[in-house]
């Protein structure tokens, strides 16, 4: 194992924050990858069993229809997993390549970019969204993170710019350009190593706002209703219990947003720790 | 110093201390008895007849709170035909018709209208005398005349051919020859109201129109439809569209009605009606102003109705919400009652394999529709034995004879019979569980469902469900309402929800039978049109139902005319057989299925408001959670008590307390 991955992990485990994070978020992954083929959810109605309180049986009770409410978490998290992750990477990529080609570039390249960056900044995304759930049929949950991504990408495209814009004109940059190195090959050997921090942070970032955001397409009718994703959940628990007038839902309303809540604590936290272990102006 | 802070904390621990034993006195003394204390005293004298005003203890006020929406201000305007109308539930306050009906049982009752006399080919209906619009002006014949010239797309017109006005408050109405059956002419001229176009207001527009359809030949083809048997030219029609889009523009800036409540004022979350003074029946209304609230989000309005901040609340939550929030305010009072629409899905036949039959059968088969019914809505009834018949489920028995209904296909939930259609049609079920068509494919269907209907979006995701555990993998799309509706007429979901057998105004069969066969349902499903080429040789589609079937005799029936042809038909049992007929159709053809007929219900604030409620004596042994009633007049009187079925407005049933 390189020196470098060791300190990583030393620096991982010496902030508690971050290692409780990467613990968590660990086990969300567990969860999504083995937990729906360790036991299976029935989604029948057993509407005598709705409401149930935390049992053997039901481990976080039942909800308005009397299924499994734990369940419903532990199948919604690889849905929910899927969207976060994929979204955030969409956004990483179109965010980190057109901050860094506009700011690295400028002149009239960098005037197009951000005019697109701010139109996207700009336009009302619930418009444009309905025109899109009329025209596109999200089939993946690729395509549904493309979606996602195509309205997170742009104030992380102008944060970048404004990183590169100041690192352009370092040193080691002007050397890089002295010596004839190719833009790619700044952008990415020289650059993107000076941002890795602050694009990791963005990365969870972004993929707990698109589990969010997610809920708002399927509300919109842009992808398939998905009654076990957590966003989902809530909004079922909210309708279904009325929020706070049915005191017998309490733990299936409260369930998902936990769950919701802890997945992004330990995205924080893990987030806080990368940033130490992957910024060396940050290390003691 | 120290003395005197010491004082201070000694002062300030008494009254802290004081404060909160005030506050539970001063609260147990304000507490009022709840409805059940009062019924079980015998304290009943205000549900019987309105109180003196110094009687009068919690809505002194005389404020009547309810719900409801509306353009948003600077939008709003006071033409109820402009874009937006003038709110949806506001209307009824504000204007009136010359008749009423109570939307689920078909009671007509005379409003502007002091009497009405029917002959063979005429009806005479003759005005009160005394009422004035809300700008002071009388209501006159005039502007029952100007109502349909104006609005000559009213249905009513294409069975009219003219009306005249013999006097200032005597309107005779000729009707075609031949003419509607009696009961339906009334049905069909008290689904509008008349007293919304005032003539001394859109003169112009009224003469205008009224010149225009004088311009008109009367129509020589008998099966073809125009107002007033008149024959439309596309010339004609443009020009009167024209006409009525420059009178929706018109204004008034706020609504000139002849009802009960004038317009005050509209924010973007309230408005405010103010008691017509010069309203012509004076004594029934009791209350001085009505307080509508704008809040759509459904937590919110649970959260008013327990704080007791409305007086009247439409809709029946599901049922653990229900009970809580009578547990939690002992003054709420709930009445349930069978809505006149079911909660159903609908197959696009446009769609392979939904255009066969035995396919859609299959899948009918497969759906359990209690279980859709306990989380569509809790108190709704099913009718498993059914797909879709055009009839609302509730009265299928009254319409349609057992012989009949005998001979109907029975839905009942069967998984063997859906496989072996499945089978007959040449699907295979594989070793994974999933079926597969004689292609080899498995499917991967959608139901469409808009998103801001609970009852609708949550039974479609069980039936969705349903439909995928039995190896029809099935997905649910909650498409935001203001695009799902055009998707779903586009043929876009493999399957669409929406309420089904239904009738959204007067309720008899073939009012149902419309929306199956002419409107919302024949869109969803995709029943197609005659075309027609045109002049240069292109097929243009006429939107008229090209539906040629099969009837119980066996004899083939085009539906079209079968519609057209009802409304004429004066005997009454040969109406109930063309009824039958058309209902066992639609049972057989099965384009959709009736998961369950909606149950709604009326919340009242019976500390803030009174009235003679019905089934009085029921109150305390169900503590106030009224089952469906069971006996005609008292489903009479609790429609009264949900305005007409929301149809309407009757603001003498309520009274402040």
């Amino acid at each position: 194992m390189s020196q470098g991955v060791i300190e990583f992990w030393q620096t991982m485990y010496r902030n508690k924050k971050a290692f409780s994070g990467m613990i968590i978020l660990a086990l969300f992954i567990f969860m999504a990858v083995f937990g729906p083929m360790l036991a299976t959810l029935d989604m029948t109605v057993n509407f005598e069993g709705r409401y149930e309180s935390p049992s053997f049986a039901h481990w976080l009770g039942t909800d308005y229809g009397g299924r499994d409410t734990f369940l419903q978490l532990v199948y919604g998290s690889r849905d929910v997993l899927q969207i976060g992750l994929f979204a955030a990477m969409f956004t990483l990529v179109l965010g980190f390549v057109i901050g860094a080609v506009s700011g690295f570039a400028g002149g009239k390249t960098d005037t197009v970019l951000m005019f697109i960056t701010n139109l996207f900044l700009t336009v009302p995304s619930f418009p444009v969204l309905m025109i899109v759930a009329a025209l596109v049929q999200i089939k993946n949950p690729i395509m549904f993170s493309f979606i996602l991504a195509a309205w997170s990408w742009a104030p992380l495209a102008r944060a970048v710019r404004s990183q590169l814009l100041s690192l352009k004109n370092r040193e080691f940059i002007i050397a890089c350009r002295i010596m004839g190195l190719k833009t790619p090959y700044i952008l990415f050997r020289e650059i993107l190593p000076n941002l890795t921090p602050y694009l990791a942070i963005n990365f969870i970032m972004a993929a707990q706002g698109a589990i969010v955001a997610s809920v708002g397409l399927m509300m919109l009718g842009l992808a398939p209703y998905s009654p076990t994703n957590w966003g989902m959940m809530i909004q079922l628990a909210v309708q279904n219990t009325g929020g706070i007038f049915n005191p017998k839902g309490y733990i299936y309303l409260v369930s998902p947003i936990m769950c919701l809540g802890l997945f992004q604590m330990a995205c924080i936290f893990f987030s806080n720790g990368l940033e130490e272990a992957l910024n060396p102006r940050l290390r003691t | 110093m120290n003395l005197l802070s010491r004082h201070k904390r000694i002062s300030s621990l008494c009254l802290s201390a004081l404060l909160p034993a005030l506050m539970i006195v001063s609260g147990c003394g304000s507490s009022a008895p709840d409805l059940v204390d009062r019924l079980n005293a015998g304290n009943v004298q205000d549900m019987r007849q309105p109180i003196p005003d110094a009687q009068i203890m919690y809505n002194k006020d005389k404020i009547f709170r309810i719900l409801g929406g509306w353009p948003k201000p600077p939008l709003y305007q006071g033409n109820p035909f402009g874009s937006g109308g003038i709110g949806d539930n506001n209307t009824r306050y504000m204007y009136e018709g010359l008749f009423y009906f109570i939307r689920s049982m078909n009671n007509v009752y005379n409003r502007l209208a002091e009497s009405s006399e029917d002959n063979e080919l005429t009806t005479t209906v003759h005005l009160q005398r005394n009422v004035k619009w809300h700008d002071g002006e009388p209501f006159t014949s005039k502007d029952v005349w100007a109502y349909y010239r104006l609005n000559n797309g009213a249905e009513v017109t294409k069975y009219l051919t003219s009306i005249d006005t013999p006097d200032d408050y005597t309107v005779v109405f000729h009707w075609r020859n031949p003419a509607p059956y009696p009961e339906l002419r009334k049905l069909l001229l008290a689904q509008d109201l008349q007293g919304e176009i005032p003539y001394h207001l859109y003169k112009k527009y009224v003469d205008k129109a009224d010149a225009l359809l004088k311009e008109a030949k009367p129509l020589t083809d008998k099966s073809k439809d125009g107002p007033f048997n008149l024959d439309i030219t596309d010339d004609l029609s443009k020009q009167m569209a024209l006409n009525w889009n420059e009178f929706t523009r018109s204004g008034p800036a706020t609504p000139v009605g002849t009802g009960p409540y004038k317009f005050e004022k509209v924010t973007t979350t309230d408005m405010l009606l103010d008691k017509n003074e010069d309203y012509w029946r004076p004594d029934a209304v009791h209350f001085d102003k009505i307080w509508i609230k704008n809040v759509p989000e459904l937590s919110a309005q649970y959260a008013l109705v327990k704080a007791g901040k409305l007086d009247w609340y439409d809709g029946t939550p599901p049922k653990d919400i229900l009970d809580s929030l009578l547990k939690q305010n002992k003054d709420i009072l709930h009445y349930r009652m069978y809505d006149p629409a079911s909660v159903g899905l609908m197959y696009n036949i446009r769609n392979k394999p939904f255009d066969n039959v035995k396919f859609r059968q299959a899948m009918t088969y497969v759906l359990d529709k209690t279980k859709l019914r306990e989380i569509g809505n809790y108190y709704g009834q099913e009718y498993p034995k059914i797909s879709m018949t055009g009839i609302m489920p509730s009265s299928l028995d009254k319409e349609v004879d057992a012989s009949v209904l005998n001979q109907m296909t029975d839905y009942t939930t069967n998984l063997e019979k859906a496989a072996q259609l499945l089978n007959e049609i040449g699907w295979k079920k594989g070793s994974d569980g999933n079926w597969r068509d004689p292609n080899g494919k498995v499917p991967s269907f959608i139901i469409g469902a808009p998103n801001n209907w609970a009852p609708g979006v949550n039974s479609a995701q069980i039936a969705a469900e349903q439909f995928t555990k039995f190896g029809i993998p099935t997905k649910l799309k909650a498409v935001d309402s203001t695009i799902y509706f055009a998707n779903a007429d586009k043929g876009q979901y493999d399957m669409s929800m929406d309420w089904v057998d239904i009738s959204w105004g007067f309720q008899n069969a073939w009012s149902s039978m419309r929306v199956l066969f002419w409107q919302g349902t024949k869109t969803k499903v995709g029943f197609p049109n005659v075309k027609k080429k045109d002049a240069n040789g292109n097929e243009v589609d006429t939107g008229k139902l090209d539906l040629k079937l099969k009837g119980i005799d066996g004899k083939v029936y085009d539906i079209d005319q079968e519609m057209k042809r009802y409304p004429y038909v004066q005997d009454e049992q040969e109406r109930r057989e063309l009824i039958a007929n058309l209902a066992w159709i639609a049972n057989e053809n099965c384009w959709g299925v009736n998961f369950f007929q909606n149950a709604t219900g009326a919340w009242l604030n019976t500390k803030t408001m009174s009235g003679d409620f019905p089934m009085m004596d029921q109150i305390v042994p169900y503590n106030r959670d009224m089952p469906i009633a069971t006996d005609p007049e008292e489903q009479l009187a609790i429609t009264h008590l949900n305005h007409g079925f929301n149809s309407s407005y009757m603001p003498e049933e309520y009274w402040p307390r």
